[in-house]
């Protein structure tokens, strides 16, 4: 059998002899007891070179020591800037203390346009081809109101906002309360201090439960390779967000976690796109930003609410 | 002949061959008329029909090439760079200048990217032959005339001041003047200076300038870094706030009268200069009511200092240019014939100040809680303008932010069409105001009113007395880059909303620096209604057919 | 000892590999399928799960489907074990015996079902407590994988316990035995009820999200199990020396036609409260059997399964079409077309259709998807034909550690 390991995170390296150099001086038993168990798979591995092997063996990201997190770092950015052929950083700032983010979005306001759409698929080097987008924007009827079981996805007129039609756009609604985390078998996908809810892509294991648990359709799956062209490729990374994804994982929004989570913190690139002023976001804590404002004086609604999922993304009318 | 008809009949045998000699014939008799026409005409070379590098041979456009500057292409006798065929078969060519082709196609950097420019030559923007000829000519740059003849040929008030004026700026004399305070083509300046002021004037007013009159100018650059109490236009960047940078009739090339003399009694004619900024109610008001932080509650203490007829005025305390103490107050005051002079010594408190016995004893004053430099709302629109036109691109002001942290929000400016600013260019103020309701003309004829129009009309928020500001409902001039305060006035929800950051776009940090967009950067103000969009792409439908 | 057990399979390996042509053939059938099977995989390996239909919107099909359709049939076999042990049917042994076999068989081919799905099978190690990091209890997945395995283990440990007593005639100790019998069907209703609670748990998608998902799953697993057994039996009862009561395959059927009833009332109810209350989350139900906007493609499925569940239930109802062996027989094919409708096409894809977002996403498995499914399927009958092969003949006694003299040992009879 011609075993082609379904990974993108490879590097066609020459298999280097002895494998990590740095590695610690004694096993610890667990460790003893992985490099046993996985023996089976080795064999399955020869061949492979040393990023591979360690990249195959790397614990959970909440596992990993600093020292660790810094070696899985330093290992992806030599990784990901030979495939691109130019420099890359892969951050993987903590949450920001007193910080829980929340994002508004004015139904009143928003056109259609889709601008956030590929904002988003640019800043997070989503897959081109496959096509995924974590921004879907709903059309509905006026008539009708919010009912997600009459909207399209896929409208396509000449010139927006059509007259009788107002634009719902949706992506991860980043719930307090989120069921895709309780889903998911192996703890691949968390909830962070900051509200924001991440994936682990070297240890989701692609089952997909997440992806049927979340009922806001936010969670995507990478059915092949990813296929971003090299020269679109935002160099700017965060483990648990935009940094090349591997196939056979599930992605989502993250808030645009390497920018928010940035010294004072940029604004996700949807809100900074959007054209008509209809995208908000700031931190729940503070009684002054944006969205606290939004949330005290504007009238809110959050989607799906009887499900008690609590999102943190909040629908809302200016006027 | 024979061979032709051997020819003929040789092909008629083979298969296709009729239709082929049909062919022939056809194109033969097509061809005739053009060979008949150039033999009956007996002109020996017929003119080409196509451009070839002999254009420029001795009989034709060898002109072209006796310039003592010459363009590339034509160096090149590359003539289809820039000529099309306008007809097949005949000598005749039009120029390439359809969007995007043209002189713009090669020389890219002539007109500015979007927002990189707050004036642009209105030659530059689609006429490049009002000033330069494409072939080449003997002046530098192909220009059809040398600097200033060829701008003066234009610019008709220029050269109409520079000839009754009695005073000229030294810098208009050498040749090649003009360029050497303004760029040909476009500036992120107004009025397409080079630099900004005073900068762009301290380039020669570095050093003691001799003028024609025989005076010796003061070496203003030495002066300003000595005092670093500057006044506001110098501040601002606004040498020309008082001094004509072309010509002028007034001494000093000064734009308005201010007398020469140390001790002139004071006649608002006298001083029209100063007055052209400040209020005269700051020297006329004798109350405390008077918008200058200068009283002790009681009187307004400008109008106690200046006295009509000794001619104790505004310079006799305060320096024109710069001084060292607060409100560029002077250092001393020349005093009697035999070259006296008395220091002031002003001293500065939080609600007011002392001056030491010079003039007259020490003496106080505490104003309470009045600001201490002239407000804003004294000055007369003109400073206004000044300070509006002054802003660079993208400068930071402050945008209110009600209960929000004490951050400065960075606000572009006010999407001005280039060039259109300052309106006073060519609102003329001593014009008449024709306040009839009316469809614009030249150059507004783009504006459609779209805003409220069965109630509203121009001069409801465009102020008639003073074009570079706007006008509250009230009267109150507001400049355009506080239109907010403007919109405001009738959406009040929006506005309550935008300064909290719920309405409009922001954009740059959401901890930090942010950047706010006025009104009008997203809503044209005379018709705010957004424009329709083009939606991007929908996602493509998860195909069953893979 | 090694001896010993080498010389065991080498007899196991005889039995197995001798056999009349139909078996020959069956063999050779199922081979083939796994080869394409296996072909099928090594493409989606190499392309991704790309190769199948699903999509974001439909992101578990065909695969999850058939898993859930055996995980039912696993807990169903195991679930003979009452009514023998009730009714104390006489080949009690035999009966237990076949029916752990064929729940050994389905849990495995759950297994594959499961690791096809995945999109990183290379990281299935993340799954393994101690190694990895099992989201247990809070995954119902990680309970699901938890449940499986100690049903297989256990299922495995009594198999192998019984053959080897009887492959080397010594007494069985009940003592030891009968606890693990009783545990394994708690267990095993307990591995159905926890596939149905990963689908009930899910908040997001309201046609799972029911209570009576689980008992319907139940009430669907007790005639779809027992109908491969019932057919399986009378096989057997054919091809080799079993005795089999024909009264208790008529009792089986009997409590098919029961479960069948339950199962039928069960989705009646939901039927009617979909389309009487008519609410939002009727969407999905009116997706299946009547189709919505214009995609229909399920609707006939649905009716078919509909129309299999009720003749089958009246086959297995009326006594005299249960006792005529071609309407009995009829009647478990059509429960079993039925039921695997409803498991494996019917909760899956209307669960999914439309998504979350109200989008529509038409599926239709692709042919990588059949030809890993039949794969799978294959290993399964492959496995199960090899274990009866072998543990026929050490039930019936002639395939034992000390043989009697050479000869003696009768192979399977030829048909």
């Amino acid at each position: 059998m011609s075993h082609e390991r379904p990974s993108a995170d490879v590097v066609k390296a020459p298999c280097g002899g002895g494998g990590r150099g740095n590695e610690p001086a004694g096993l610890s038993r667990r460790d003893m007891l992985k490099y046993t168990a996985a023996c089976a798979v080795s064999a399955f591995l020869a061949g492979c070179s040393g990023p591979e092997r360690e990249a195959f063996f790397q614990k959970r990201f909440k596992e990993l020591s600093p020292d660790e997190v810094k070696r899985v770092l330093a290992r992806l950015e030599k990784q990901h800037s030979e495939e691109i052929g130019k420099p890359v950083t892969v951050g993987a700032a903590p949450a920001l203390e007193g910080v829980l983010y929340g994002y508004g979005l004015d139904l009143s306001r928003c056109v259609g346009c889709r601008r956030c759409v590929y904002a988003c698929v640019g800043e997070n080097n989503q897959s081109r081809d496959p096509q995924i987008h974590w921004i879907k924007v709903l059309s509905m009827q006026k008539e009708d109101g919010v009912d997600i079981m009459k909207s399209d996805a896929y409208y396509n007129p000449e010139q927006v906002p059509e007259e009788d039609k107002f634009y719902m756009p949706v992506a991860c609604q980043q719930c307090r309360n989120p069921p895709c985390v309780k889903a998911c078998p192996v703890k691949a996908t968390w909830q962070e201090p900051d509200g924001i809810v991440v994936i682990d892509y070297n240890w989701c294991v692609g089952c997909r439960c997440c992806m049927a648990a979340c009922p806001y359709g936010a969670r995507h799956f990478n059915w092949t390779t990813p296929n971003v062209p090299k020269d679109q490729i935002n160099p700017h990374m965060h483990y648990l967000g935009n940094r090349p994804r591997q196939r056979g994982v599930v992605e989502k929004c993250t808030f645009c976690i390497q920018r928010v989570r940035e010294k004072n913190g940029r604004y996700p690139a949807c809100v900074e796109i959007c054209p008509v002023g209809a995208r908000k976001f700031g931190n729940l804590l503070d009684k002054n930003s944006e969205i606290s404002h939004i949330l005290r004086d504007k009238r809110v609604f959050i989607l799906k609410e009887e499900l008690s999922t609590e999102p943190k993304f909040f629908y809302f009318y200016a006027t | 002949m024979v061979c032709a008809i051997s020819l003929c009949k040789g092909l008629w045998k083979y298969r296709g061959g009729p239709q082929l000699f049909w062919m022939l014939v056809i194109l033969a008799s097509l061809a005739f008329p053009h060979a008949a026409d150039a033999v009956v005409s007996g002109t020996p070379a017929p003119r080409p029909t196509a451009a070839t590098e002999q254009c420029a041979n001795e009989s034709c456009h060898a002109k072209l090439l006796n310039r003592k500057v010459t363009h590339e292409s034509v160096a090149q006798l590359k003539c289809l760079d820039c000529h099309e065929y306008a007809s097949i078969g005949e000598h005749l060519f039009k120029r390439l200048n359809a969007p995007g082709q043209g002189c713009i196609s090669c020389h890219k950097k002539v007109l500015p990217k979007p927002d990189e420019a707050l004036s642009i030559h209105a030659a530059a923007k689609d006429n490049c032959v009002a000033c330069h000829d494409p072939h080449g000519s003997n002046a530098r740059y192909e220009l059809k005339q040398t600097v200033p003849d060829l701008c003066l040929s234009c610019h008709k008030n220029i050269k109409d001041s520079l000839a009754s004026s009695s005073l000229v700026h030294g810098a208009m004399k050498p040749d090649g003047s003009c360029s050497g305070c303004h760029v040909a083509h476009f500036s992120k300046l107004s009025k397409l200076q080079k630099e900004p002021q005073p900068q762009q004037c301290l380039n020669c007013h570095d050093r003691p300038v001799q003028t024609a009159g025989g005076r010796t100018l003061t070496n203003m650059a030495e002066l300003l870094k000595d005092n670093p109490e500057h006044h506001g236009p110098i501040r601002l960047g606004a040498c020309t706030a008082c001094h004509q940078p072309h010509a002028g009739n007034q001494p000093l090339l000064l734009s308005a009268a201010y007398p020469p003399e140390f001790y002139a009694p004071f006649e608002m004619d006298r001083y029209r200069l100063c007055f052209t900024c400040h209020t005269p109610d700051l020297v006329l008001q004798p109350g405390p009511t008077a918008p200058t932080g200068f009283t002790d509650g009681k009187k307004n203490l400008h109008w106690l200092h200046v006295d009509q007829t000794k001619g104790r005025t505004c310079r006799a305390c305060h320096e024109v240019h710069a001084s060292r103490q607060a409100f560029h107050i002077r250092d001393s005051v020349p005093f009697g014939d035999g070259g006296w002079s008395i220091a002031i010594k002003f001293t500065q408190t939080p609600t007011g100040g002392t001056c030491a016995a010079a003039c007259h004893v020490e003496r106080s004053y505490d104003h309470g809680v009045r600001p201490h430099s002239i407000p804003f709302v004294a000055l007369l629109p003109k400073a206004q303008a000044l300070v509006t036109a002054q802003q660079p691109m993208l400068s930071p002001t402050t945008a209110p932010v009600e209960g929000g942290k004490a951050v400065s929000y960075a606000v572009p400016s006010p999407p001005f069409t280039p060039g259109v600013f300052p309106c006073t260019g060519c609102h003329d103020p001593s014009v008449a105001v024709n306040t009839q309701r009316r469809v614009l003309q030249k150059p507004h004829v783009d504006i459609q009113l779209h805003h409220d129009e069965e109630h509203r009309w121009c001069l409801d928020c465009h102020n008639a007395q003073n074009r570079d500001v706007l006008r509250s409902a009230s009267g109150e001039p507001i400049p355009f880059s506080e239109s907010y305060r403007l919109c405001g006035q009738c959406h009040g929800l929006q506005f309550r909303d935008w300064k909290v950051g719920v309405h409009g776009k922001r954009t740059g940090e959401w901890d930090g620096r942010k950047e706010y967009l006025l009104c009008v950067n997203c809503h044209n103000p005379h018709s705010p209604k957004f424009k329709a969009l083009t939606p991007l792409p929908p996602p493509i439908r998860p195909n069953v057919e893979k | 000892m090694i001896l010993t057990v080498l010389h065991t399979l080498g007899g196991a390996a005889r039995l197995i590999i001798k056999g009349n042509k139909a078996y020959y053939a069956w063999c050779a059938l199922l081979l083939a399928l796994i080869a394409t099977g296996a072909f099928a995989y090594i493409h989606q390996l190499r392309y991704g799960l790309i190769a199948t239909h699903m999509s974001d919107s439909v992101s578990w099909a065909f695969y999850i489907g058939n898993f859930t359709f055996l995980v039912g049939v696993a807990a169903a076999a195991i679930m003979l074990v009452i009514p023998a042990y009730v009714y104390h049917w006489e080949p009690i042994k035999e009966v237990v015996i076949l029916g752990e076999l064929l729940a050994i068989s389905a849990v495995v081919m759950c297994l594959l079902f499961v690791t096809a799905d995945m999109g990183r099978p290379d990281r299935a190690w993340h799954m393994m407590p101690g190694l990895g990091m099992l989201n247990f209890p809070v995954a119902i997945l990680a309970w699901d994988v938890v449940v499986l395995n100690l049903y297989l283990v256990v299922n495995l440990v009594i198999v192998v316990y019984l053959l080897y007593k009887w492959y080397t005639e010594r007494p069985v100790n009940y003592k030891f035995l009968w606890p693990l019998v009783i545990a394994t069907i708690p267990i095993a209703v307990s591995i159905h009820t926890v596939t149905a609670c990963i689908y009930a748990g899910m908040v997001a998608r309201p046609y799972w999200n029911a209570a009576v998902l689980a008992p319907r799953f139940l009430a669907s697993a007790f005639c779809s199990g027992p109908a491969v057994l019932v057919i399986l039996l009378q096989i057997l009862r054919r091809t080799t020396r079993l005795k089999i009561q024909d009264a208790a395959i008529w009792k089986v059927a009997e409590l098919m036609a029961y479960s069948m009833a339950m199962n039928l009332f069960l989705t009646g109810m939901e039927a009617f409260k979909e389309f009487y209350a008519g609410g939002h989350h009727a969407v999905y139900t009116r997706f299946y059997f009547i189709g919505l906007n214009g995609h229909n493609g399920l609707v006939p499925f649905a009716w078919l399964a509909v129309g299999c569940d009720m003749v089958s239930f009246l086959l297995l109802l009326i006594p005299a079409t249960r006792k005529n062996a071609i309407t009995l027989n009829l009647g478990c094919l059509l429960i079993y077309m039925g039921t695997y409708i409803e498991k494996g096409i019917g909760l899956l894809i209307p669960g999914f259709t439309p998504d979350t977002l109200g989008q529509i996403t038409d599926y239709t498995p692709s042919m990588t998807e059949l030809g890993i499914a039949a794969g799978i399927f294959s290993v399964g009958f492959l496995l199960y034909t090899i274990m009866v092969k072998v543990a026929v003949p050490v039930i019936l006694g002639e395939f034992k550690a000390r043989p009697t003299p050479e000869g003696a040992v009768i192979p399977v009879e030829s048909h």
